[in-house]
């Protein structure tokens, strides 16, 4: 790869500033946000861990996590979980995002918003909502045993089943927009050329295409099970009694009992168990050292680790290219001609991301109607027709004003995260500097710790600075927790990034400046877009740092939602739901015409 | 004190508080801390479906009364990390909170919490209430029962009296649904396995989990949100469960088949508490006082299902409203109260050991 020095040039008219200059301001901002408004609550609160009852150190609380099985037990279940929601969302997004990938104009924003929709039902509706299709008396038993297939009905939820069906259905969205981002930078030139070569389907998917997704395949699996570690809710409602997630058995030491020093001690446990996890994916994937393909200095495959799984992944997708092209062969009838295998896979295609996109959408076609109900209950078939949910809400201040401020709140925290990370993320991805994987350690650490230490930290913290209450506070508070998921998507995209584009702008006389606006910004756009689009999601649909860092002063549209359904879930949260599936929609489309105006697209 | 004189010499119409209602919501956005301006009390509630009725019952009626400010703000179940958090930070944010029993408990055992009574002692209207219902950091205001609903559709034959029949899986079938959690799942298991009400404290777990132990197989269901169990018995997802009374009146009031055993019931009672160290103390004080009153119970409960805990305020109820709260001279003899004070210092290892018992 050349590893050729233009980008100097570029930046010639400024060569008498300190080389660190740029560095300082991409990096200092991200590093005195997190070190203010998350390093030190957080420490503050892990510390007391160490400390007994009568505030002395002590390691009692370590001890009882040894000695009373439950914690070691509830641990395993937890990334026991994880782990299969991982594996199916990612496996279940990867064929979504192809055909995203692929797609273009109307039919991409369609299916975008389709695959955004589990997002806008919050995730207390949708909850309830598999409870109600999905239960014993529910809608698809229902409609199972009156077409005769089962004569008892299946137990689908109260189990691990349904821990998987709730939390695969929250978080593929996720994987497919993380994978997204990288396909789209995928040059579909590569795989024609394979193709000219002599490869057939199944080798230049596994052997070109499929190694070319891997960054956004593991970063996508990163997101989600970080993401699903925190989860609790919605095992709680859908899995069976054994389903307990370590998050559950942390608030109830918080909140029940305000045993903080034994939370802070489950907290270290999670945390460490995380890290282990977190550095031998490090050397597989080689995340941290994501640096612009074609300027890392040092080759990322230092490790053993990383070479032995490169290579054990290597036997892997030949054999499966072997397999798939066998297997294709054995389909398809010698008379068959080239083109009618092509359509023939790209049935299947359809086949599976329709079913998948069933999938996601299946809970937001029950809300819709059943926000038309005239019953107090989320019941199907629902009793049509009442607009009194909608007038409900639109009735009440306090929703609209809660809605209003969610809306700002995510706004901003998007913006500035977007202002403060981006620099950041640059300066990750194509410098080399002493302290580079203590700062990318620290800009991923919110992901790491479980959003309930962050939220009582920061109340702490907000109570003496007194902002607390504030809706500062809570942008403050979600800027933190989303800054990770805008680095490591922006990073997944910089990794495929090819910087001989840049130096070539260089070489024609473009500024630094130019040359971004130009040439890098609109190749990276996509994972922009997707990582913007995360900020805003998260913080939008962000709860728990909104129930601590209010202190009830102030409310946001998701600490309504799960006030209002913490004792009854009304089909007002299904009129809510409903509308902010209208709303967002509408606004997903009008940004997608404007981008289109906007110009060129990628991969063309 | 000077409160309680007041209410009783001026008795307001609904009207009256619902233009100050009005008034307080518009104001609100306005009102900084408690302690920027010294006439503003800021006391939490826990919001939700019944919200407003905090505002109308007692807030409103009071900062009339008073003519100070009556903030309520919301946050739900178990603000102790908040209050915990505001005491040690020296920042009130609220003055008072409405707080569960047990949440005092947990409370006072940490110094977080200042007592009711004043130099000058309980007032009339607190002293109306029954000793058990009121302690020296909280006076009972409002309170639900931990019982046995059944769909009368599916289970009216042969319905299930007491919790042993609960338990009684082959004689009564039905299915059945328990909560996930120690505190209201113990109590039954042990009143099934023959234990009188009086002797249920301090709960015998190892007799409790041996209990639970003969129903563990028959409870496909381990519910975790009161808004589940409404949700299970209107669409006749389990045929009985132990739930809240208010979740259960929730389905019946939407048309649903379900009956209510009020007989060996648990009543849990919530109040209003005061935060220690906050510059209001006094005034949180009047304000416990002004709320303890019959009437504004009786208010409260015109907007939920909570049992009022002045035995007085049933001469402000319609018979047929007295008909569904637990705290019915008719239903609550053959109840008993839970003891925070028992879960105060015992709920760590009776959830710890809930909890590896599940996992089996």
């Amino acid at each position: 790869m050349a590893r050729v020095d233009f980008f100097p040039n570029a930046t010639a008219r400024r060569r008498f500033w300190p080389k660190w200059s740029r560095l300082y301001w991409q990096t200092v901002p991200v590093t005195l946000l997190l070190v203010a408004f998350f390093v030190v609550p957080v420490v503050m609160l892990l510390g007391i861990s160490f400390l007994d009852g009568r505030g002395l150190p002590s390691i009692e609380h370590y001890r009882r996590l040894v000695e009373v099985p439950l914690y070691g037990k509830v641990l395993l279940t937890t990334l026991n979980v994880a782990f299969w929601t991982t594996l199916l969302s990612v496996v279940g997004a990867y064929p979504v995002a192809y055909l995203l990938a692929i797609s273009r104009g109307s039919t991409r924003n369609w299916l975008i918003i389709l695959v955004l929709l589990p997002f806008w039902t919050s995730f207390l509706v949708r909850t309830f909502a598999w409870i109600v299709l999905l239960g014993r008396k529910g809608a698809v038993n229902q409609m199972l045993m009156a077409i005769g297939i089962t004569d008892a009905p299946l137990q689908m939820i109260y189990n691990f089943t349904g821990v998987m069906i709730g939390m695969t259905h929250a978080l593929m969205p996720l994987a497919t927009l993380t994978l997204l981002a990288v396909m789209e930078g995928i040059d579909p030139n590569l795989t024609k050329a394979a193709s000219t070569m002599g490869a057939k389907g199944g080798t230049r998917f596994w052997r070109i295409y499929f190694p070319l997704t891997m960054p956004g395949v593991a970063s996508a699996a990163l997101l989600v099970f970080i993401t699903s570690l925190g989860f609790f809710i919605t095992p709680a409602l859908l899995g069976g009694p054994q389903d307990t997630m370590i998050v559950q058995l942390i608030i109830f030491q918080i909140r029940e009992v305000l045993n903080w020093q034994f939370a802070g001690a489950i907290g270290v446990l999670l945390v460490i168990t995380f890290m282990v996890i977190f550095f031998f994916y490090d050397r597989v994937f080689g995340l941290s050292v994501m640096g612009g393909g074609a300027r890392a200095p040092k080759p990322a495959p230092r490790s053993s680790i990383r070479r032995c799984c490169a290579h054990v992944g290597k036997t892997i997708t030949r054999a499966l290219a072997y397999v798939t092209d066998a297997l294709i062969g054995i389909c398809s009838t010698p008379r068959m001609t080239r083109k009618s295998g092509a359509a023939g896979s790209r049935a299947g295609l359809y086949l599976v991301c329709t079913l998948i996109l069933g999938f996601l959408a299946l809970p937001t076609l029950f809300v819709l109607p059943v926000s038309f109900t005239s019953e107090a209950f989320l019941t199907w078939p629902p009793t049509l027709f009442s607009l009194q949910w909608y007038r409900l809400v639109f009735d009440s201040p306090v929703w609209l004003h809660a809605a209003a401020r969610s809306f700002a709140v995510a706004l901003v925290t998007a913006t500035v995260a977007m202002l403060i990370a981006l620099p950041c993320t640059f300066a990750l991805s194509r410098n080399n500097f002493a302290g580079k994987s203590a700062l990318f350690g620290l800009v991923v650490a919110p992901m790491i710790v479980p959003n309930i230490f962050i939220a009582v930290g920061l109340f702490f913290l907000f109570s003496r600075l007194g902002i607390a209450g504030t809706t500062f506070g809570v942008i403050l508070g979600h800027t933190v927790i989303v800054i990770p998921y805008v680095i490591v998507t922006v990073l997944a995209i910089l990794k495929g990034y090819d910087r001989n584009l840049d130096h070539a702008a260089a070489t024609m006389g473009a500024s630094g400046v130019e040359t971004f606006r130009r040439v890098t910004f609109p190749l990276i756009r996509s994972g922009v877009t997707a990582s913007f689009m995360f900020a805003f999601i998260i913080s939008f649909d962000e709860l728990t740092i909104a129930l601590f860092v209010t202190g009830g002063r102030i409310t946001t549209l998701p600490k309504l939602m799960y006030e209002d359904a913490l004792l009854s879930v009304s089909p007002r949260l299904a009129a809510v739901a409903s509308l902010l599936l209208v709303l967002m929609s509408i606004l997903i489309l009008i940004s997608e015409l404007t981008r289109r105006k906007g110009g060129t697209r990628l991969g063309k | 004190m000077q409160a309680a004189t007041r209410t009783r010499v001026t008795p307001f119409g609904r009207r009256g508080f619902l233009t100050a209602s009005a008034a307080t919501v518009l104001a609100a956005p306005f009102v900084k801390t408690a302690s920027s301006k010294g006439r503003t009390l800021t006391i939490r509630d826990p919001g939700g479906p019944v919200g407003e009725a905090y505002k109308k019952a007692f807030f409103e009626p009071f900062s009339k009364a008073m003519g100070i400010n009556v903030v309520g703000v919301q946050s739900s179940h178990g603000p102790t990390g908040e209050i915990k958090a505001m005491v040690e930070a020296g920042n009130h944010a609220w003055d008072g909170a409405l707080l569960d029993m047990s949440d005092v408990v947990v409370l006072t055992d940490n110094d977080y919490l200042e007592t009711v009574a004043g130099p000058a002692g309980l007032g009339p209207n607190a002293s109306e209430i029954p000793p058990d219902l009121r302690g020296d950091y909280l006076i009972g205001a409002m309170g639900y029962a931990t019982v046995l609903a059944y769909r009368s559709d599916t289970m009216g034959k042969k319905p299930p009296t007491s919790f042993a029949d609960f338990w009684n899986v082959d004689g009564i079938p039905g299915a059945r649904s328990l909560r996930k959690h120690a505190s209201g799942t113990l109590e039954p298991a042990l009143l099934a396995d023959g234990i009188a009400r009086e002797d249920l404290y301090p709960l015998d777990l190892d007799r409790a989990f041996k209990s639970l132990d003969r129903i563990r197989k028959n409870i496909p269901i381990w519910w975790t949100g009161g808004a589940q169990t409404s949700q299970m018995l209107r669409t006749g997802e389990v045929d009985c469960l132990i739930t809240w009374n208010g979740r259960a009146q929730v389905a019946i009031d939407d048309g649903a088949p379900v009956t209510i055993v009020w007989k060996d019931a648990m009543f849990s009672f919530a109040g209003f508490a005061i935060l220690k160290g906050g510059p209001n103390v006094e005034l949180m004080r009047d304000f416990i006082e002004f709320s303890s009153a019959g009437e504004r119970q009786a208010e409260f409960v015109k907007h939920s299902t909570s049992g009022p805990c002045n035995p007085r305020a049933f001469d402000f109820i319609e018979p047929k409203l007295a008909d569904i709260l637990p705290t019915n001279p008719r239903y609550f003899p053959d109840m008993f109260v839970m003891d925070a004070r028992w879960w105060g210092s015992n709920s760590a290892k009776a959830q710890e050991r809930f909890e590896s018992w599940l996992l089996g």
